[in-house]
């Protein structure tokens, strides 16, 4: 059900649940990884298991990307030419060529309901003509990439998404979305990408919104690498229905959790509660270290349902990999507790209201993150009616204690 | 003796109780531990465990790698012991802060219908040497460091948890062995009374009436029984507990009439045992002699490393005799069947006995034909899932299952083993998937969540929509099948590779599976023959048969240990030789006795030096143990950082100064008489050379970043590079650059720092001479 949360299984499972687990959270669509997946097991095995669904045991969606972003990211000596993306085997420091054609053949053989064309990915930072440059081969390249998933034969078992590019520029994303666009009949869907690698909130919403206002209303739109709560309502809002992200997962292993009144350090130092009259940190860092409270006592997921305390939840996470799991499962819960409420308020016609709440329990201790007030504004929610709370520039993320993310 | 918390205390622990339903003193024996927890409605409940059985070690209070919900699902999982000592981080301890009528239960997250949970204070698995205990005192372990708990403290942590059932505290030696005759009696003469210490009547003080208890005691006590590597110390220990108390001492356990009366089990911890060296014995060449694990203490023995036993004493893996009808060891050293006997010679039959670090099946299979164990630890199944080891065995040994080569299967699968890659079918060969299940099938399932997944029936809804969605996806049938298709070894053989944690949860769940199939074969075996004795050789048989059929060497459990350290190496990762299966940023769980335990308490340590660092710079105030202010340590730690920020500071201004005549010679720009990197503080912006170029002043900016503690150059070596750098032949080409009116002012300046550096060398030299 859209819009929805995806949580990211790099390598064939969520870090530490199992497949069962994660669908008994109400989870029905996962991502997962291509580049790590060729790496590990391999097509071959994949082949042999019958695709990813069977080798990890999991029925319901899985969604791969491209593995054009974990290459450029991960791999020491990408290079980018107009065939594909040329890079050092991890195996054999080989070079090795990832094109697009093989780029969906390796996602056929993974056999994710959805895929990604590969793109020509360049840092959201980057400016100049490759920005333009990279634009313009992802088009290209869609176009291979269409063309390899058409022979197929596989276009009723799998859908393909195109991705946007054209980095910050509005003038690029235009020309890119005038392509893409044209291709509707030969794509499922489309996912905004180049974005979330460090640009200015405001400028990510701006880019989103012209994204989402222009693509075709039949196709799902899916925001890649979105995963705070206020940058998946904003995105919502303003008419993205899919994101991912490793970052509930892994905040969740930092011991981290999500929260709807904000994030909730759980690992916090070790001396800290023993300092009980002293600074200012006492009550803010120390509270968790006694508190028989859950992390939420509202909240469905396992380990809030099973009164697991805060101060249990402090003994363990960071150290025994069953603290990893607590977290991780409500964490994960959170983020489909949150893309729930927001469909349900949709569909109820009451979503400023949900906006409004969520923003007034999440910030309104702190002061509401400016951009974010900008871009509801741009839709016609404004949050600051009837709220009596700072703004705040920058990013706005929330953290319980800055170090932790 | 500090007087327990005043917090007023009503006791509702359940009883327990044993049945010996049939089975010698010593050999194969079956039994029923029952707990009946008084419910809050009229009906009592009940948990009944049928004995042998097993129960599971927490790790900081949880089972390791399972999550709650998988706790819940194992049906395996009856009993969990949790060892205390990881809370006491904190004083009090953080539990203990827990309220309502099963806080134990209730903090962990375990299921008190379902569940026995039984506290002992230390880690049972950890023999690693100790700071010596003292009179009312045992030393424990956490990850702050060796805290006391004295008697008063532990009753008080007894009381206030309420565990179904309490280990009493005893003075087990964790010193360098051989232990003097001097400290076998003082332990034990420590261990008995710190059992009555527990045993004593509860109440507010000593007036309460303790006509009104009841006949037995209302704690479920289990003691360790002490005595080490000596039979008569054992039977020394033993006879303290039945002999009939007066005076003082029997008013103290008022109304026991001596201390077994209060006690509801026997314990043995083997760790102890195993840390024992090898006592001067006749016969080396006979197996028997040479065992109680020895060495296994010694860190650097890496064989010992994974806990288990090590290839060298693969001929006999245990003390135990591979058949009853041996000959009696006239051997000085025991073995360790006779030391349980010892300990066991004189006491009630029909109490259960519990023992801890059992580390194969072979050897569980031995306790029960030989001594009559009831309860076996599992810790060893947790360090296989650990190293990536998918158990799989199988006992009584079906007849079809006769090998032909003769070669004897190992225990489970090294699922790291590149043989597994394109491997789909489930973990075990002894034991079917539940899916694969047919009517004619006779092999058992393993009901695991890696052989037997099952649809979670009702996942939580997060939207109204999400209900019609559920709904559609059922009717769709993708899969109407509750039971769904294993997981394969090539899945885990993934996730081992890719460092993922499921794997570790998946193992674990299985082999807590095996091991309790094994529990069932052996009471299967035992209750099948009414006649006692046609059990005990009929049981006899299949023990051998397992032999026999089962590599007892454990060399799948070593081969995978390496791979394990293969692929953490290869994520370039610290392999600190203890469990796997955590992410790279936390550190690593527990495992007793070994050097991997060592490098853990070093890495915890650092941590915790670190954030105390970190506690102290943001302005706390540090605590001891007690809880009050520390003040001279956070002194230590102020001046500490002080002092680091002063050295960051000289060599921020060193490498400022190289960096700029670096970037001098380099360009070919026009130069000021302040573009100089003049070895100035403050840089001179007065061209009155005679004034500021003075030789203290030089000689304090050349030499400071020389006092930083970890600084190699020497006074020699700096004022050598500086010579070369200010000689008047070297600085030619920058004095061309000068423009017009600062050039003299410049020579000068060149030829001042130059002089001071002359001097400087003199004086070194005069120094030297």
């Amino acid at each position: 059900m859209l819009p929805t949360f995806m949580p990211v299984a790099t390598q064939a499972a969520i870090k530490g649940l199992t497949p069962q687990q994660v669908e008994s959270l109400g989870i029905t669509l996962i991502l997962n990884n291509t580049y790590h997946l060729n790496l590990r097991p391999g097509i071959k095995v994949l082949d042999e298991a019958g695709g990813a669904h069977k080798f990890q045991g999991w029925d319901r969606n899985i969604l791969t990307d491209s593995g054009g972003f974990q290459l450029v990211s991960l791999s020491k000596f990408a290079n980018i030419t107009e065939e594909g993306a040329l890079f050092a085997s991890p195996f054999n420091g080989e070079p090795t060529m990832l094109t697009p054609e093989e780029s969906i053949s390796i996602q056929h053989s993974i056999g994710a309901d959805i895929i990604m064309q590969l793109d020509d990915v360049v840092s959201s930072l980057t400016v100049g003509p490759r920005v333009g440059e990279a634009m313009h081969r992802s088009v290209r390249w869609l176009d291979r990439c269409i063309e390899q998933h058409e022979k197929s034969g596989r276009k009723d078992k799998q859908n393909l998404f195109a991705i946007v590019q054209g980095g910050l520029d509005p003038a690029l994303r235009d020309q890119c979305l005038d392509a893409m666009i044209a291709r509707k009949d030969q794509v499922a869907g489309y996912a905004i990408g180049g974005l979330s690698g460090g640009e200015e909130k405001d400028v990510f919403w701006r880019i989103i919104k012209q994204c989402a206002d222009r693509l075709p209303s039949d196709r799902p739109r899916y925001s890649m690498g979105i995963g705070f709560a206020e940058d998946l309502l904003v995105c919502v809002a303003l008419g993205v229905d899919m994101a991912d992200c490793v970052f509930p997962t892994r905040t969740a292993r930092f011991g981290v959790a999500l929260t709807f009144e904000g994030p909730l350090n759980l690992s916090t130092p070790i001396v800290v509660d023993i300092a009980v009259h002293n600074s200012r940190f006492d009550t803010e860092l120390g509270k968790h270290t006694r508190s028989m409270e859950p992390i939420d006592k509202n909240c469905p997921c396992p380990t809030c349902a099973s009164g697991m305390s805060r101060a249990m939840l402090h003994h363990v996470v960071t150290i025994e990999t069953a603290g990893a799991h607590a977290v991780t499962i409500h964490n994960l819960v959170f983020q489909a507790q949150l893309m729930g409420g927001a469909r349900d308020a949709i569909l109820e016609g009451r979503f400023p209201e949900y906006l409004r709440s969520f923003f007034h329990n999440y910030f309104g201790d702190t002061g509401y993150p400016e951009w974010c007030v900008n871009a509801l504004r741009s839709v016609g929610v404004d949050l600051m009616e009837g709220a009596n709370v700072p703004l705040i520039q920058g990013s706005g993320a929330k953290w319980e204690y800055s170090d932790a993310a | 003796m500090a007087k327990p918390p005043a917090k007023p205390i009503s006791i509702y622990v359940p009883k327990l109780t044993f049945t010996l339903d049939q089975g010698p003193q010593f050999g194969p024996r079956i039994g029923r531990l029952c707990l009946t927890r008084r419910s809050d409605r009229l009906s009592n409940h009940t948990i009944d465990i049928p004995t042998p059985n097993f129960l599971i070690g927490t790790s900081r209070g949880v089972v390791p790698h399972l999550s709650r919900d998988h706790v819940h699902s194992a049906n395996a999982i009856s009993w969990i012991n949790v060892p205390f000592e990881s809370f006491l981080e904190h004083t009090p301890p953080v539990p203990t802060h827990q309220t309502g009528s099963q806080p134990l239960h209730d903090f962990l997250g375990f299921d008190s219908s379902k569940h026995i949970v039984s506290l002992s204070l230390r880690d049972p698995l950890d023999a690693q040497e100790m700071p010596p205990n003292g009179n009312t005192h045992v030393s424990a372990l956490c990850m702050r460091g060796v805290k006391k708990v004295t008697l008063a403290d532990w009753r008080s942590y007894v009381l206030i948890m309420q565990p179904d059932i309490a280990f009493a505290l005893s003075d087990t030696p964790f010193t360098a062995v051989p232990h003097s005759q001097k400290r076998i009696t003082k332990s034990i003469e420590r261990s008995t009374a710190w059992l009555a210490d527990l045993l004593r009547p509860f109440g507010n003080s000593t007036e309460d009436s303790p006509s009104e208890s009841t006949s037995t005691h209302p704690l479920n006590v289990f003691v360790h029984m002490a005595g080490g590597a000596s039979i008569f110390a054992r039977k020394s220990f033993s006879h303290n507990l039945t002999e009939n108390l007066h005076g003082l001492e029997a008013d103290a356990v008022n109304p026991l009439r001596c201390l077994d009366d209060g006690v509801a089990g026997y314990a043995f911890d083997l760790a102890t045992l195993r840390m024992k060296p090898v006592p001067i014995s006749v016969g080396e060449d006979r197996g028997r002699s040479i065992e109680i694990a020895h060495n296994s203490s010694i860190p650097q023995d890496l064989e010992s490393l994974a806990g288990m036993p090590t290839p060298n004493t693969t001929r006999t893996p245990t003390s135990f005799s591979s058949s009853m009808n041996d000959p009696p060891s006239f051997s000085l050293s025991p073995t360790l069947d006779e030391l349980l006997r010892a300990s066991l010679n004189s006491l009630p039959i029909a109490k259960p006995r519990l023992i801890t670090d059992v580390r194969s099946p072979h050897e569980i299979l031995r306790l029960v034909r030989d001594v009559g164990i009831d309860v076996y630890d599992a810790g060893w199944v947790v360090k296989a899932a650990d190293v990536g080891v998918a158990l799989d065995f199988i006992f009584p040994i079906p007849s079809a299952h006769v090998g032909l080569d003769h070669r004897k299967r190992d225990i489970g699968h090294n699922l790291y083993d590149s043989k597994y890659a394109g491997d789909f079918t489930s973990v075990t060969d002894a034991f079917l998937a539940g899916r694969d299940r047919t009517p004619s099938s006779i092999s058992p399932i393993c009901p695991c969540i890696a052989c037997s997944p099952v649809t979670s029936g009702y996942p939580i809804h997060h939207s109204k929509a999400d209900v019609q969605s559920h709904q559609a996806h059922l009717d769709d049938g993708v899969d109407q099948e509750p039971l769904l298709p294993p997981f394969t070894r090539a899945y885990l053989h993934h996730l081992l590779h890719t460092h993922e944690m499921s794997a570790h949860t998946f193992l674990v769940a299985h082999n807590v599976a095996v091991l309790d199939a094994l529990f069932t074969g052996v009471r299967t075996i035992i209750s099948g023959h009414a006649d006692q004795n046609e059990a005990v050789a009929f049981f006899a048989r299949e023990v051998r048969r397992f032999e026999d059929a089962y590599d007892e060497t454990l060399s799948v459990l070593h081969t995978a240990r390496d791979n394990w350290k293969d692929v953490k190496q290869a994520r370039g990762e610290f392999v600190d030789e203890s469990a796997p299966g955590k992410e790279e940023e936390t550190p690593s769980k527990e495992l007793p006795n070994d050097e991997g335990h060592l490098n853990r308490l070093h890495k915890e340590r650092e941590l915790i030096e670190m954030s105390e660092i970190e506690w102290v710079r943001g302005g706390g105030v540090l605590r001891d143990g007690r809880g009050r202010r520390d003040k001279a340590r956070t002194e230590l730690i102020r001046a500490e950082l002080k002092l680091q920020e002063e050295e960051k500071e000289k060599m921020g201004r060193w490498r400022d100064h190289e960096e700029r005549w670096k970037a001098l010679v380099t360009s070919d720009k026009a130069i000021l008489f302040t573009d100089v990197p003049w070895p100035l503080r403050p840089a001179p912006s007065c061209k009155d050379t005679t004034s500021t170029f003075t030789l203290p002043a030089i000689s304090a900016f050349l030499f400071e970043s020389l006092s930083v503690r970890n600084n190699t150059v020497t006074k020699k070596s700096r004022i050598r590079s500086s010579i070369l750098r200010w000689h008047p032949d070297k600085s030619s080409s920058i004095i061309s650059r000068v423009v017009s009116e600062d050039a003299d002012a410049v020579r000068e300046g060149i030829h001042a720092v130059f002089h001071c550096l002359k001097r400087l060398q003199d004086n070194e030299r005069d120094k030297i001479e």
